[in-house]
Protein backbone atom coordinates (compact mmCIF):
# COMPACT_ATOMS: atom_id res chain seq x y z
CA UNK A 1 0.00 0.00 0.00
CA UNK A 2 2.73 2.45 0.94
CA UNK A 3 4.77 2.53 -2.24
CA UNK A 4 8.48 2.83 -1.54
CA UNK A 5 7.76 5.23 1.29
CA UNK A 6 11.22 5.04 2.74
CA UNK A 7 12.89 5.67 -0.62
CA UNK A 8 11.06 8.94 -1.22
CA UNK A 9 12.77 12.25 -0.61
CA UNK A 10 11.45 14.02 2.52
CA UNK A 11 8.40 16.17 1.89
CA UNK A 12 8.99 19.91 1.83
CA UNK A 13 6.73 22.84 0.99
CA UNK A 14 6.12 22.77 -2.75
CA UNK A 15 6.78 19.03 -3.19
CA UNK A 16 4.43 17.63 -5.82
CA UNK A 17 3.09 14.17 -5.09
CA UNK A 18 3.48 11.55 -7.76
CA UNK A 19 0.04 11.55 -9.46
CA UNK A 20 -2.19 8.51 -9.01
CA UNK A 21 -3.78 7.55 -12.34
CA UNK A 22 -6.83 5.30 -12.18
CA UNK A 23 -8.47 3.00 -14.70
CA UNK A 24 -11.67 4.43 -16.26
CA UNK A 25 -14.72 4.19 -14.00
CA UNK A 26 -16.96 1.27 -15.00
CA UNK A 27 -20.36 0.07 -13.84
CA UNK A 28 -18.54 -2.78 -12.13
CA UNK A 29 -16.39 -0.27 -10.22
CA UNK A 30 -19.57 1.37 -8.91
CA UNK A 31 -21.28 -1.91 -8.08
CA UNK A 32 -18.24 -3.07 -6.12
CA UNK A 33 -17.88 0.28 -4.35
CA UNK A 34 -21.58 0.24 -3.44
CA UNK A 35 -21.01 -3.08 -1.72
CA UNK A 36 -17.72 -2.05 -0.12
CA UNK A 37 -18.96 1.32 1.14
CA UNK A 38 -22.47 0.34 2.16
CA UNK A 39 -23.76 3.24 0.05
CA UNK A 40 -26.49 1.47 -1.94
CA UNK A 41 -28.10 4.62 -3.31
CA UNK A 42 -29.54 3.39 -6.64
CA UNK A 43 -28.39 6.56 -8.41
CA UNK A 44 -24.93 4.89 -8.56
CA UNK A 45 -25.94 1.46 -9.85
CA UNK A 46 -29.41 1.55 -11.42
CA UNK A 47 -29.70 3.42 -14.73
CA UNK A 48 -33.51 3.46 -14.50
CA UNK A 49 -33.35 5.14 -11.11
CA UNK A 50 -30.73 7.60 -12.38
CA UNK A 51 -32.93 8.52 -15.36
CA UNK A 52 -35.88 8.86 -13.04
CA UNK A 53 -33.81 11.41 -11.12
CA UNK A 54 -33.21 13.40 -14.30
CA UNK A 55 -29.71 12.14 -15.11
CA UNK A 56 -28.57 10.51 -18.36
CA UNK A 57 -26.84 7.64 -16.60
CA UNK A 58 -25.61 6.51 -13.20
CA UNK A 59 -23.00 8.70 -11.49
CA UNK A 60 -20.07 7.62 -9.36
CA UNK A 61 -20.10 7.90 -5.59
CA UNK A 62 -18.33 11.05 -4.45
CA UNK A 63 -16.73 8.88 -1.78
CA UNK A 64 -15.13 6.72 -4.48
CA UNK A 65 -13.13 9.75 -5.64
CA UNK A 66 -12.33 10.58 -2.03
CA UNK A 67 -11.15 7.01 -1.45
CA UNK A 68 -8.82 7.38 -4.45
CA UNK A 69 -7.63 10.69 -3.01
CA UNK A 70 -6.90 8.92 0.27
CA UNK A 71 -4.98 6.25 -1.64
CA UNK A 72 -2.66 8.98 -2.95
CA UNK A 73 -2.22 10.22 0.62
CA UNK A 74 -1.43 6.76 2.00
CA UNK A 75 1.30 6.37 -0.61
CA UNK A 76 3.10 9.01 1.49
CA UNK A 77 1.97 8.16 5.03
CA UNK A 78 0.67 5.03 6.74
CA UNK A 79 -3.11 5.14 7.35
CA UNK A 80 -2.53 5.66 11.09
CA UNK A 81 -0.58 8.85 10.33
CA UNK A 82 -3.44 10.44 8.38
CA UNK A 83 -4.62 13.09 10.84
CA UNK A 84 -7.41 14.58 8.73
CA UNK A 85 -8.97 14.51 5.28
CA UNK A 86 -11.39 16.90 3.67
CA UNK A 87 -13.06 16.84 0.25
CA UNK A 88 -15.44 19.12 -1.60
CA UNK A 89 -17.23 17.34 -4.42
CA UNK A 90 -17.16 19.78 -7.33
CA UNK A 91 -18.58 17.85 -10.29
CA UNK A 92 -20.27 14.55 -11.01
CA UNK A 93 -18.08 11.63 -12.12
CA UNK A 94 -19.50 9.56 -14.99
CA UNK A 95 -18.96 6.10 -16.43
CA UNK A 96 -15.75 6.06 -18.48
CA UNK A 97 -14.14 8.99 -16.68
CA UNK A 98 -10.42 8.50 -16.25
CA UNK A 99 -9.52 10.01 -12.90
CA UNK A 100 -6.15 11.27 -11.74
CA UNK A 101 -5.36 12.30 -8.16
CA UNK A 102 -2.82 15.06 -7.74
CA UNK A 103 -1.42 16.88 -4.78
CA UNK A 104 1.32 19.02 -3.36
CA UNK A 105 2.68 19.99 0.02
CA UNK A 106 1.54 23.48 0.99
CA UNK A 107 2.69 23.68 4.60
CA UNK A 108 4.93 21.91 7.12
CA UNK A 109 4.08 22.58 10.75
CA UNK A 110 4.27 21.06 14.20
CA UNK A 111 1.48 20.04 16.56
CA UNK A 112 2.21 18.57 19.99
CA UNK A 113 5.76 17.69 18.98
CA UNK A 114 4.72 16.05 15.73
CA UNK A 115 5.89 17.30 12.35
CA UNK A 116 2.92 17.44 10.01
CA UNK A 117 2.39 18.23 6.33
CA UNK A 118 -0.67 19.89 4.84
CA UNK A 119 -1.41 18.53 1.39
CA UNK A 120 -3.56 20.29 -1.21
CA UNK A 121 -5.29 17.64 -3.31
CA UNK A 122 -7.50 17.37 -6.34
CA UNK A 123 -9.08 14.69 -8.48
CA UNK A 124 -9.45 15.55 -12.16
CA UNK A 125 -10.66 13.72 -15.28
CA UNK A 126 -8.85 13.40 -18.60
CA UNK A 127 -10.14 16.80 -19.77
CA UNK A 128 -8.83 18.37 -16.54
CA UNK A 129 -12.32 18.93 -15.15
CA UNK A 130 -11.97 19.07 -11.39
CA UNK A 131 -14.19 16.49 -9.68
CA UNK A 132 -12.97 17.04 -6.16
CA UNK A 133 -10.73 19.40 -4.27
CA UNK A 134 -9.42 18.47 -0.89
CA UNK A 135 -6.81 18.67 1.79
CA UNK A 136 -5.11 16.22 4.07
CA UNK A 137 -2.86 16.51 7.09
CA UNK A 138 -0.33 13.74 7.64
CA UNK A 139 2.08 13.15 10.51
CA UNK A 140 5.71 12.90 9.43
CA UNK A 141 7.68 12.17 12.57
CA UNK A 142 8.33 8.56 13.58
CA UNK A 143 4.82 7.29 12.81
CA UNK A 144 5.86 3.66 13.18
CA UNK A 145 7.06 4.03 16.77
CA UNK A 146 3.97 5.98 17.81
CA UNK A 147 1.61 3.55 16.11
CA UNK A 148 3.24 0.60 17.82
CA UNK A 149 2.74 2.36 21.15
CA UNK A 150 -0.89 3.19 20.46
CA UNK A 151 -1.63 -0.35 19.37
CA UNK A 152 0.11 -1.87 22.35
CA UNK A 153 -1.96 0.32 24.64
CA UNK A 154 -5.19 -1.20 23.36
CA UNK A 155 -4.29 -4.82 23.83
CA UNK B 1 -7.94 0.91 8.21
CA UNK B 2 -8.28 2.98 5.03
CA UNK B 3 -8.68 6.67 5.95
CA UNK B 4 -12.25 6.95 4.61
CA UNK B 5 -13.47 3.63 6.04
CA UNK B 6 -15.40 5.10 8.98
CA UNK B 7 -17.81 6.59 6.45
CA UNK B 8 -18.44 3.08 5.13
CA UNK B 9 -19.02 1.73 8.64
CA UNK B 10 -21.48 4.55 9.22
CA UNK B 11 -23.42 3.31 6.18
CA UNK B 12 -23.58 -0.22 7.63
CA UNK B 13 -26.81 0.41 9.48
CA UNK B 14 -30.03 -1.30 8.42
CA UNK B 15 -31.16 1.79 6.49
CA UNK B 16 -28.63 4.63 6.35
CA UNK B 17 -31.19 6.80 4.53
CA UNK B 18 -33.87 6.41 7.19
CA UNK B 19 -33.47 9.94 8.53
CA UNK B 20 -33.99 11.35 5.04
CA UNK B 21 -37.14 9.30 4.55
CA UNK B 22 -38.40 10.58 7.90
CA UNK B 23 -38.25 14.15 6.68
CA UNK B 24 -39.73 13.28 3.28
CA UNK B 25 -36.52 13.54 1.24
CA UNK B 26 -36.05 11.21 -1.75
CA UNK B 27 -32.59 9.64 -1.59
CA UNK B 28 -32.29 10.05 -5.38
CA UNK B 29 -32.37 13.82 -4.93
CA UNK B 30 -29.42 13.83 -2.53
CA UNK B 31 -25.89 14.77 -3.56
CA UNK B 32 -22.76 14.62 -1.45
CA UNK B 33 -21.30 18.11 -1.14
CA UNK B 34 -18.43 17.77 1.30
CA UNK B 35 -16.87 15.19 3.58
CA UNK B 36 -14.28 15.51 6.35
CA UNK B 37 -12.51 13.10 8.65
CA UNK B 38 -10.50 14.03 11.73
CA UNK B 39 -8.72 11.02 13.13
CA UNK B 40 -7.76 11.24 16.81
CA UNK B 41 -6.86 7.62 17.60
CA UNK B 42 -6.47 4.55 15.42
CA UNK B 43 -9.24 1.95 15.07
CA UNK B 44 -8.21 -1.69 14.91
CA UNK B 45 -9.85 -4.94 13.88
CA UNK B 46 -11.82 -6.16 16.90
CA UNK B 47 -12.69 -2.68 18.18
CA UNK B 48 -16.33 -1.96 18.95
CA UNK B 49 -17.07 1.50 17.58
CA UNK B 50 -19.95 3.73 18.58
CA UNK B 51 -21.30 6.34 16.14
CA UNK B 52 -23.36 9.31 17.28
CA UNK B 53 -24.75 11.42 14.43
CA UNK B 54 -26.29 14.83 14.80
CA UNK B 55 -27.63 17.40 12.36
CA UNK B 56 -25.34 20.36 12.92
CA UNK B 57 -26.65 22.81 10.34
CA UNK B 58 -29.45 23.20 7.83
CA UNK B 59 -29.84 25.98 5.30
CA UNK B 60 -31.20 26.57 1.82
CA UNK B 61 -30.09 28.35 -1.33
CA UNK B 62 -31.86 29.45 -4.51
CA UNK B 63 -35.23 29.96 -2.78
CA UNK B 64 -35.24 26.45 -1.42
CA UNK B 65 -34.26 24.72 -4.67
CA UNK B 66 -31.19 23.44 -2.84
CA UNK B 67 -31.08 22.48 0.82
CA UNK B 68 -27.79 21.90 2.61
CA UNK B 69 -27.67 19.52 5.55
CA UNK B 70 -24.53 19.30 7.67
CA UNK B 71 -24.18 16.17 9.76
CA UNK B 72 -21.51 15.55 12.37
CA UNK B 73 -20.61 12.10 13.63
CA UNK B 74 -18.56 11.40 16.73
CA UNK B 75 -16.89 7.98 16.83
CA UNK B 76 -15.69 6.43 20.07
CA UNK B 77 -14.41 2.94 20.86
CA UNK B 78 -15.13 0.38 23.58
CA UNK B 79 -12.79 2.23 25.98
CA UNK B 80 -14.56 5.57 25.36
CA UNK B 81 -11.52 6.76 23.41
CA UNK B 82 -12.48 9.47 20.93
CA UNK B 83 -11.47 7.84 17.65
CA UNK B 84 -12.68 10.31 15.04
CA UNK B 85 -15.07 13.04 13.97
CA UNK B 86 -16.79 12.93 10.60
CA UNK B 87 -18.56 15.84 8.95
CA UNK B 88 -20.80 15.48 5.90
CA UNK B 89 -22.56 18.14 3.87
CA UNK B 90 -25.34 16.71 1.73
CA UNK B 91 -27.28 18.71 -0.82
CA UNK B 92 -30.95 18.00 -1.42
CA UNK B 93 -32.20 19.02 -4.87
CA UNK B 94 -35.83 20.06 -4.62
CA UNK B 95 -37.23 19.85 -8.15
Amino acid sequence: MTVSESRRAPLTVGTRLEPLELEPVTRLTLALYAGASGDHNPIHVDIDAARGAGLDDVIAHGMLSMAYMARLVTAYAPPTAVRSLHARFAAMTHIGDRLTCRGKVTQIFEVAGEQRALLALEVVDASAERKLTGEAVIGLSAPDARDAGAHGGQE
Amino acid sequence: MPPTFLFCLEMEQPDPWEHFKHIGVDVLSVLHGEQSFSHHAPAWAGDRLHFVVRVADLYEKKQGALEFVTMETRVTNQDQVHVADLRSVVIVRNA
